[in-house]
């Protein structure tokens, strides 16, 4: 800690307590910003197919329409749709209170374990069983998030930070909980036996993936609109994100409101775990997470943080991860093309519009 | 007269059309400590300014030892021997007092920096100049008037003949203070030139050898300590007397609405900075608490509005005790509050003007019940908006783009709408310009009328003058003056809030 250093920096030290203390704000894009990021970076992909494929239009066509060349594909996108929808729902929640969970990925990855193996062992009849296991990964999630919750209500930690280490500890946690405890003895890879038909969710384009699971997106997503825009709670959870000196002032407890939203955050990030594995992995699979929670982020941001917008780019983002496989089969450019494009939108959105401002 | 060490010579700066320092000379000499007196505004910042090199005057020389030089940055200010101490610190927490006084020169051999010496260094100055500081402690661990001694150990380790302080005493408690006034002492008699910003004729009265005051960006006198008394120091930074009749009527107080007893608040530091508080504010009168900055009212107001927990005595509201409850209790009660920090907390600049109005509402069935609808917001809103005249182009429009007037408007839009029976607000026209400050004072005199019981803390002396009924002035914590009969004239609160009563 001796190299030099200008005036500058040795302000923004001296200011960075009250960095901690204070609440993030994300402010959502604009509709055009948002459109432009989405455009701007499919173009990027093309730029990369370019180089990457001798046919890049072959690529490029299976990557934006392959998703539509079949009833099965389309499929496929509705289940990971509804999925990612939850999980943007999750960082919707989050976001809007002023909290940064980009620990959605582990609190998915816990819920999904949780409702396997409630799922299996629990007796009874299908639907409950159902109905229990996707409340046990919501707790779960919850759970998980509690950690960081305290954390930062509690000793103002940085909850960027905690919930995202986080995510390692999860994934980890699962591995040994499953190898150690509930490992399908007659499988090679680490994954829990698979789930008795009466376990998976409703199938209503079989034989795809999609499943009810898009009923519970929509329904959430209805559920959250009125939550956000037409209740008194959904107001003062916002205006305590967006400036907590001014929700205090209002007389709003708004400790409570970042608790609660993250909280609930956490819970609808282990509902998304539940949902991918009762209705597409039938099991708990390691790696049955193409990164939900991480693509969730982007997601909701892209959907400017707005219920109706988060489902049409949960949609939209699906159809690119579907198309990918497709342009896997059809061109030599691969899948983890989808995780360049992650890549690039994250980039576009911050350089946009994200701040990490303190309030006067 | 020997030749000053520095002298100021007809240094003028315009911002505009508004001229902050006019053709002011000033002389220093070494060995003295010179005085900067006058109101906030008077110009003493910008001077000090054009000296350390931060704002480059329009006219006007600067000479050292009768010699013209340029000041164009702080670096050359440094250079020329001129050091500045602001009032808040610029340190780094986390590092050693040697290592923030040698923050950017480090003696080095090659990439190493020696830290040995860069603590003899500090330890060879706070001895000399009696500061007492640990070169190795970190600044986080020390106390306010510490981390001070440590700013003017980095003035002192350039090796500066000309010390500016601006206002020092600020930030340090009363033993802290005394301290101080001995370590400047020290600078002088080494002969240092000291330049001591204040606003406290008492301590100015006690360290200084000469004294200058500003008024309205002009020199208005100059003279040894000796030749002045408090009472016309007074005079001289406020101007004569000038009797402004005030057009608004006073009021005719009912029942008591807030009653503060011996509020005791500490700061974030855990100073006490409010003593022994107490007042009440009836029905239907304006009670004006009128205070240069930085005495203790934002804490006072904290308290009062639910904000801050006071450390002692009693807050009742409509006969509701709420010292130390919940800002929702408070409002429950009966309060209006219009903050101090418009943008900060008085409203959010990224919602619009419709959301900031109807949060104040979610509780009423205008817009509240059990759900929310989006058209009675706009309605009311729109209704607000006609009746505060906020001038938006649409209740969508965002709060931050709306000019500082129209943000307050709304903000009281907001605030005495419901007709609160008590209203505080804290320097309600900072910022505004002439017409937006009369729509905001008539408002509250509207609130007054409509009988609301009116706390207005504020260091317009003007404003006070012209709307409130009573009248406490605050200084360093403590109520000092309290004109109950009659509106006092600009001369008479002046004196009171400098502290010339002493």
């Amino acid at each position: 800690m001796t190299e030099p250093q200008d005036s500058e920096t040795a302000t923004a030290a001296r200011s960075f307590p009250g960095l901690v203390a204070t609440a993030r704000r994300v402010v959502p894009l604009g509709l055009f910003q948002s459109m432009v990021a989405i455009v701007l970076g499919i173009v990027i992909c093309f730029v990369i197919m370019l180089f990457a494929t001798a046919d890049p239009l072959v690529a490029f066509q299976a990557f934006t329409l392959g998703t539509f060349r079949n009833a099965y594909s389309i499929g496929s996108m509705i289940a990971i749709a509804s999925i990612l929808a939850v999980t943007a729902f999750a960082s919707t929640v989050a976001f809007r209170a002023g909290a940064f969970n980009i620990g959605t990925e582990g609190q998915l990855v816990l819920g999904g374990l949780t409702a396997a193996i409630i799922a299996e062992k629990l007796p009874g009849p299908g639907g409950l069983v159902q109905v229990i296991a996707l409340l046990g990964a919501m707790a779960a999630g919850a759970l998980w998030i509690a950690i960081p919750t305290v954390l930062r209500v509690r000793y103002r930690t940085n909850e960027i930070l905690t919930t995202l280490m986080a995510n390692y500890i999860a994934a980890d946690l699962a591995l040994f909980l499953v190898n150690q405890y509930f490992r399908d003895k007659g499988s090679g890879a680490v994954e829990t036996p698979p789930l008795d038909e009466s376990r998976w969710l409703l199938q209503i384009l079989p034989p795809s993936a999609a499943n009810i699971g898009v009923v519970v997106a929509l329904v959430l997503a209805g559920v959250l609109w009125l939550w956000f825009d037409r209740t008194r709670a959904g107001k003062r959870a916002e205006v305590s994100g967006l400036q907590p000196a001014f929700a205090e002032y209002l007389g709003i407890h708004s400790v409570s409101y970042l608790r609660n939203s993250m909280l609930i955050s956490g819970a609808l990030a282990g509902l998304g775990g539940g949902l991918a594995i009762l209705g597409i992995s039938h099991a708990y699979i390691d790696g049955f997470s193409p990164q939900y929670g991480f693509l969730g982020i982007t997601v909701a941001l892209i959907g400017r943080l707005r219920p109706v917008g988060v489902l049409v780019s949960a949609l939209l983002y699906a159809s690119l991860i579907t198309g990918a496989t497709a342009m896997q089969a059809v061109s030599d450019v691969p899948y983890s093309l989808v995780f360049v494009l992650q890549g690039i939108l994250i980039l576009l959105i911050t350089s946009q519009r994200i701040g990490g401002r303190r309030t006067a | 007269m020997d030749q000053p060490l520095l002298a100021l010579k007809g240094i003028v700066k315009t911002f505009g059309p508004m001229t902050a320092v006019d053709s002011v000379d000033l002389e220093i000499r070494a060995g003295r400590i010179h005085a900067l007196l006058g109101e906030n505004g008077a110009g003493k910042s910008t001077l000090m300014n054009c000296l350390f090199g931060l704002l480059r005057p329009d006219s006007g020389s600067i000479e050292i030892e009768g010699v013209a030089v340029e000041v164009t940055s702080p670096k050359k200010a440094l250079e020329l021997g001129i050091g500045m101490v602001h009032q808040h610190f610029k340190l780094v927490p986390s590092l050693t007092v040697a290592q923030n006084v040698a923050l950017g020169r480090e003696p080095h051999s090659g990439p190493f920096v020696k830290t040995k010496e860069a603590e003899a260094t500090v330890e060879r100055l706070s001895r000399e100049y009696g500061l007492d500081v640990d070169p190795r402690s970190r600044v986080r661990s020390l106390s306010v008037g510490a981390q001070q001694r440590v700013e003017i150990l980095r003035a002192l380790a350039q090796d500066v003949r000309i010390l500016v302080l601006d206002e020092p005493t600020a930030v340090l408690t009363p033993a802290e203070t005394e301290r101080f006034f001995e370590v400047i002492k020290g600078f002088a008699a080494r002969g240092l030139a000291v330049i001591l910003i204040s606003h406290h004729l008492s301590e100015v009265r006690r360290v200084a050898d000469e004294v200058t005051v500003l008024r309205q960006g002009r020199r208005v006198a100059h003279s040894a300590i000796e030749e002045v008394t408090n009472t016309q120091l007074a005079e001289l930074i406020i101007g004569r007397a000038q009797p402004i009749v005030s057009e608004v009527e006073r009021g005719t107080p009912g029942e008591t609405r807030l009653s503060i007893d011996g509020l005791d608040v500490r700061d974030g530091r855990g100073l006490e900075i409010v003593h022994a508080v107490s007042f009440t504010v009836r029905a239907g009168e304006i009670v004006g608490v009128l205070g240069i900055a930085g005495n203790g009212q934002t804490e006072m107001v904290e308290a009062i509005t639910g904000l801050r927990r006071p450390a002692s005595g009693s807050v009742v509201i409509n006969g509701i005790e709420t010292a130390g409850e919940h800002t929702g209790l408070v409002r429950r009660a009966g309060l209006g509050h219009v903050p101090e920090d418009r943008n900060g907390r008085g409203l959010a600049g990224y919602w619009s003007v419709q959301d900031n109005i109807s949060i104040g509402y979610l509780d009423t069935p205008e817009v509240g019940g059990r759900l929310t609808s989006r058209a009675r917001m706009g309605a009311l809103a729109r209704r607000l908006m006609i009746d505060f005249d906020v001038r938006a182009n649409s209740p969508q429009q965002q709060a931050r783009r709306l000019s500082g007037g129209n943000a307050q408007k709304m903000v009281l839009a907001r605030e005495l709408s419901r007709k609160p029976d008590v209203v505080v607000c804290a320097e309600p026209t900072r910022g505004l310009d002439i017409a937006a400050t009369a729509a905001v004072r008539s408002r509250l005199v509207e609130a007054r009328d409509l009988g609301a019981a009116v706390l207005l803390v504020s260091s317009e002396i003007d404003e006070v003058t012209q709307i409130a009924d009573r009248v406490l002035v605050i200084s360093s914590g403590r109520i000092v003056a309290e004109f109950d009969d009659h509106r006092p004239t600009e001369a008479e609160v002046g004196r009171a809030m400098l502290g010339g009563h002493e």
